[in-house]
């Protein structure tokens, strides 16, 4: 091989790693999602959750919803670029609810279309996995 | 417009501001459980008299405690409702938190409303940089503590062995119940949620659409310039038309040139 060729795929493998989900993420959704589901959580590359994860430059860039009847899942995710107003000059971005709301729509079509009997629920955003976890509410 | 009315403006929005941050900055005190000072107390006292809905949400939540004012919940819920009806976020959460607790309320009912509130305020929140880390959006903390109510509710029905006040739908729950309850609960957070994904999905698409037809009919409106900027006549007898205009766009660049500097 070519040097030129192997700093070429250096560089790629670096990109595709470089964008993967972090051990301790990878750990716990491991346990938790489905093996297709598990690699469209994990996975970097181009158009990948972990890409969005990588080049997000807010918080709450990326939602990933998820729905599991006992023996089938279904999951979707999608990116706050993809909701962006691009008309607007400021708070152009979804707000969180937006963003969570939207993966769950892709999540649930996901599901119905493949007849998994089961609600989506939100998985994680960016790679903070709220699933299965109550959160503390007080008065406002 | 008058000096008069701008200064009022100006005054107007200086004024709700420090109030509301004021207030703000109380109820986070009321609800970190720290102490507040007698002034501060005269302070509420002060304001709610003067029909300010942020600090009467404020004694309401006190008084739903029972900080510094009498524990009195069905008095705090009223509050809340009241201020419901004039449309208050913070309070029409309230209310839906105080209905959580009650045990003579019909869960699916409480849970419709809860879900109402998450559609409503789906649209108002932190956006882009402004992010904050801890969830203060409305409408999130509506569908958590939807979650949490459906997670009380077995301690709700062991209340009511005991306790006379009861509706029949809490006396009666049971675990094949609860998870119906709960079934429904998610159906329907996932209706609205399509609702809101679609709306702005839509509308993100348009945008996106409205902002290609822009950059198309500028990147046009540039390529016609530079074309008709460097057209040069062209004669019968081969003659080109020399004129004293500048030569097109990339050729001379703009007409400003000062020092007549060659240009290239």
């Amino acid at each position: 091989m070519r040097p030129l060729t192997k700093i070429i795929y250096l560089l790629i493998s670096i990109l595709l790693v470089g964008c993967a989900a972090p051990g301790a993420v990878k750990k716990e959704a491991s346990s938790q999602l489905n093996s297709i589901c598990y690699k469209l959580f994990t996975d970097g590359g181009i158009n990948s959750y972990g890409h969005c994860n990588l080049s997000q430059q807010w918080k709450n860039s990326c939602a990933f919803a998820y729905a599991y009847d006992g023996k089938r899942g279904a999951c979707g995710w999608v990116s706050a670029t993809r909701l962006r107003d691009d008309m607007c000059l400021f708070d152009c971005l979804p707000t969180k609810t937006e963003l969570g709301a939207s993966a769950i729509a892709i999540c649930q079509e996901m599901a119905d279309k493949n007849r998994i009997n089961a609600s989506c629920k939100i998985y994680a955003f960016d790679y903070d996995i709220v699933y299965g976890k109550t959160e503390n509410v007080d008065f406002q | 417009m008058s000096t008069f009315s701008k200064s009022f403006i100006l005054l107007f929005f200086f004024v709700t501001s420090v109030f509301s941050s004021e207030c703000d900055s109380l109820k986070n005190k009321v609800l970190a459980n720290q102490s507040l000072s007698t002034d501060d107390i005269t302070h509420i006292r002060n304001k709610v008299s003067t029909d300010n809905i942020c600090f009467q949400n404020l004694v309401g939540i006190m008084r739903y405690l029972g900080n510094y004012f009498p524990k009195d919940e069905l008095k705090a819920a009223n509050t809340f409702y009241k201020l419901s009806l004039k449309n208050y976020p913070e309070a029409q959460f309230n209310f839906a938190m105080t209905t959580t607790k009650r045990l003579d309320q019909i869960p699916d009912d409480v849970l419709t409303y809860i879900v109402g509130i998450y559609y409503k305020y789906a649209s108002d929140g932190n956006r882009g940089i402004s992010y904050s880390d801890n969830d203060s959006e409305i409408s999130i903390l509506a569908k958590n503590l939807g979650v949490k109510y459906i997670n009380s509710l077995p301690a709700l029905k062991k209340k009511c062995d005991v306790n006379s006040n009861c509706t029949k739908e809490i006396k009666n729950l049971n675990a094949k119940k609860i998870k119906v309850i709960e079934k429904n609960f998610y159906e329907a957070i996932n209706n609205a949620s399509k609702e809101i994904g679609n709306k702005r999905f839509n509308m993100a698409q348009e945008s996106k659409e409205q902002a290609n037809t822009i950059f198309l009919v500028l990147s046009l409106g540039a390529a016609a310039y530079s074309l008709t900027s460097s057209y040069q006549p062209y004669s019968a007898n081969t003659q080109t038309v020399i004129t004293d205009q500048c030569g097109g766009w990339f050729k001379c660049g703009f007409e400003w040139n000062p020092l007549d500097l060659k240009q290239f």
